[in-house]
């Protein structure tokens, strides 16, 4: 049943305007990846609004192959430079750029691509094989049971993505809070509009998600910058012998058990709402070194350490989309801009998707496999290119990014209050960071407040009020709990050692 | 060895100091929108056959961050400067580099006037004439020390996007 559909969403998905754009997503996002301060998450927050004049299935295509080229473009700067283009790539320096002194910098490029092509496919199998059965389940759920899934999400979220679970929970109250600006979804009422008609639909996803993540980054760069805070992006130059570069299939599949295992811990840890790219990465490195018989060749440049760390970071990306295509509630930010990037045209993420919209799914699941033989093709042929990134200055990079994201909001919205938004989100981003409050929280609450506020609102008009419906549903009353065990468990983790996690 | 042990107190002082002033903040903040805002701003009445008022979702959120406020507020003076410190936070993914709130403040200060900038010009004068200035301006504070490619940038990427926006989203920028 599922080969039978997964054959049907590849004709859809051969279609030559979406390999084009896969492509170019791709590169996109390698490119964007290497380049000194962005991400993929800033590309995607960016992309967005572009992929407005789209088809859905292109659009998001596109965007999951920028998330793919942007996880493992960060490789790139860590293995040449020692400077991880995004955090998730800060395990592959430990050996990635141990293996560039060694006179060894495309050997560990090319096993970091092949290694981040398999962590990515072993995670789009998973995805295939789990999302209907999980949504199957799904559709099960009530109201009581979305409100008792979203609050554990927040706990999970705001307890793993910063180190204060305080902070983090009222960052996600902030979003909430954010979200109900606009119509009353019951009533119809006005709630905090001032009168302007923007605001009726409520803030923009567009100016708060690039505001907050895209820009507020780039401008907390620049400042550092101009302190001289900022001493990465020093460029090195690359001169390697070939003999010495060259990494054969033994060698590479010799390694099969740490790609595999790295590949399942990044599934894993991808399909559980919260848990970091990061992670991911620094739990393959650790399990593949207690692994090895030679555990002291890690950190002094082994290929392994650098399969292990990228297999398990690029694992996420798929596995991700398990939580947000089943319940509609994303796994990591990147997922949750795509739940913005469904939204925006018109597919609602949520255990219903998979039966309204199966067709576009599986053309989805289809290019993502797609994706993984462009990334790979794409990788492969720029490896020798994509070293001189690397040079382009920071002082440069940024400020761009800037008149970028004036363009991005623009663009869907025709709305100059849209870009008033998004550069006043940037200043409370910014602000935000610099006190220690998860912008994180904020953006998944944001995203996830109307579906808390209706499922909220659902159960108490249902139940006239009790909330002791959370206690007798066993599926609640599990997540309830769940909810009760991580405040506890995050409430009580010691500061000290919380502050030097990550 | 005392230095260093010097360094770290002085550090976790500084992080308690700005934790009590967040706890505060967000206290203070939670305050003005749970008596004053939401009432203003969101119908407090449930309309008729529905049970639950537009200002209840609102409502709970502040109600949810005044109580953590006084509780960050709590924490930061109950707990001890110096060892330890007070809890960081921030985006693991993110990072939280803090520098002195004086420098945050400033910080701030350029952005609002670059913001308030932009808005002023971007209807009056366009975006290639207002992107261009934008972009020479961060170039500049930025760090760039080349005028010529600073120039070359602040000229070409302007004009590029606004090409391309007309011509393959049929967008026309202000």
């Amino acid at each position: 049943m599922i080969l039978e559909q997964l054959m049907q969403g590849f004709e859809l998905a051969l279609h030559p305007a979406n390999l084009l754009f896969m492509t170019v997503g791709v590169t996109l996002g390698i490119v964007v990846g290497i380049l000194p301060g962005l991400g993929s998450v800033t590309a995607l927050s960016i992309l967005i609004p572009v992929t407005f004049y789209m088809s859905p299935m292109i659009a998001i295509a596109f965007l999951v192959g920028v998330t793919k080229g942007g996880t493992s473009g960060g490789a790139v700067p860590a293995i040449l430079l020692n400077a991880p283009g995004t955090p998730e790539a800060a395990a592959t320096a430990l050996d990635g750029h141990q293996l560039t002194r060694q006179g060894k910098p495309f050997k560990a490029m090319k096993a970091a691509l092949y290694a981040s092509v398999c962590g990515d496919t072993f995670s789009d199998i998973v995805l295939i094989l789990v999302a209907a059965p999980f949504a199957a389940f799904a559709l099960q759920f009530g109201p009581a049971e979305f409100t008792a899934i979203v609050i554990f999400s927040f706990t999970l979220i705001a307890g793993l993505s910063g180190r204060s679970l305080a902070k983090g929970i009222v960052a996600a109250a902030l979003g909430v809070f954010l979200s109900t600006v606009g119509l009353d979804p019951v009533d119809s009422t006005q709630r905090m509009t001032f009168g302007i008609v923007e605001l009726y639909d409520g803030i923009s996803l567009n100016a708060l998600a690039i505001g907050v993540l895209a820009l507020s980054s780039v401008i907390h760069q620049i400042f550092d910058l101009r302190r001289g805070a900022d001493r990465s992006g020093v460029a090195a130059v690359v001169h390697a012998d070939p003999a010495l570069n060259r990494l054969g299939a033994a060698e590479f599949w010799g390694h099969w058990r740490t790609l595999l295992r790295s590949a399942a811990i990044g599934s894993g840890i991808g399909m559980l709402p919260g848990l970091g790219v990061s992670l991911a990465a620094f739990l393959g490195y650790g399990s593949a070194r207690r692994a090895s018989p030679e555990p002291e060749r890690f950190g002094r440049g082994t290929i392994e350490g650098v399969m292990a760390s990228e297999a398990a970071n690029s694992a996420v990306c798929g596995a991700n989309l398990v939580p947000t295509i089943a319940l509609g509630v994303p796994g990591n930010i990147a997922a949750a801009l795509l739940i913005g990037a469904f939204m925006i045209h018109g597919v609602v993420p949520g255990p219903f998707m998979m039966e309204q919209h199966g067709e576009l799914i599986y053309a989805i699941f289809a290019s993502m496999l797609m994706c993984n033989v462009i990334h790979l093709a794409v990788g492969r042929l720029g490896i020798q290119v994509w070293g001189y990134v690397t040079y382009v200055p920071k002082p440069v990079i940024l400020p761009i990014v800037i008149v970028l994201c004036v363009v991005g909001v623009y663009i869907p919205s025709n709305s100059l209050f849209d870009v008033g938004l998004m550069l006043a989100f940037a200043g409370l981003g910014y602000l935000m960071r610099r006190t220690g409050f998860s912008l994180v929280c904020l953006v998944i609450g944001f995203l996830l407040g109307p579906l808390f506020e209706t499922s909220l609102r659902q159960s108490l008009l249902m139940y006239k009020g009790d909330m002791t419906i959370l206690l007798t549903s066993p599926i609640a009353l599990f997540f309830v709990v769940l909810t009760c065990f991580s405040l506890w468990r995050f409430a009580r983790r010691p500061r000290a050692g919380a502050a030097g996690r990550g | 060895m005392t230095l260093a042990r010097a360094g770290v107190a002085q550090a976790g002082a500084s992080v308690r100091r700005s934790d009590l002033a967040g706890g505060l903040a967000v206290t203070a903040l939670a305050a003005v929108a749970g008596l004053w805002f939401v009432p203003a701003n969101v119908n407090l009445a449930a309309t008729a056959g529905n049970d639950i008022a537009p200002a209840f979702m609102p409502l709970v959120c502040v109600a949810i961050a005044g109580v953590l406020g006084l509780v960050m507020t709590a924490r930061a003076l109950l707990h001890p400067a110096g060892a330890g410190g007070a809890e960081a936070g921030g985006d693991e993914e993110i990072g939280d580099q803090r520098p002195a709130p004086r420098q945050v403040v400033a910080d701030l200060a350029v952005w609002i006037g670059s913001t308030v900038l932009v808005l002023l010009l971007l209807p009056r004068i366009g975006f290639v004439v207002t992107g261009g200035l934008l972009l020479a301006g961060w170039l500049a504070y930025a760090g760039l020390r080349s005028w010529v490619v600073g120039a070359a940038v602040a000229v070409t990427v302007p004009v590029v996007l606004d090409w391309l926006c007309r011509a393959f989203l049929h967008v026309q920028l202000p």
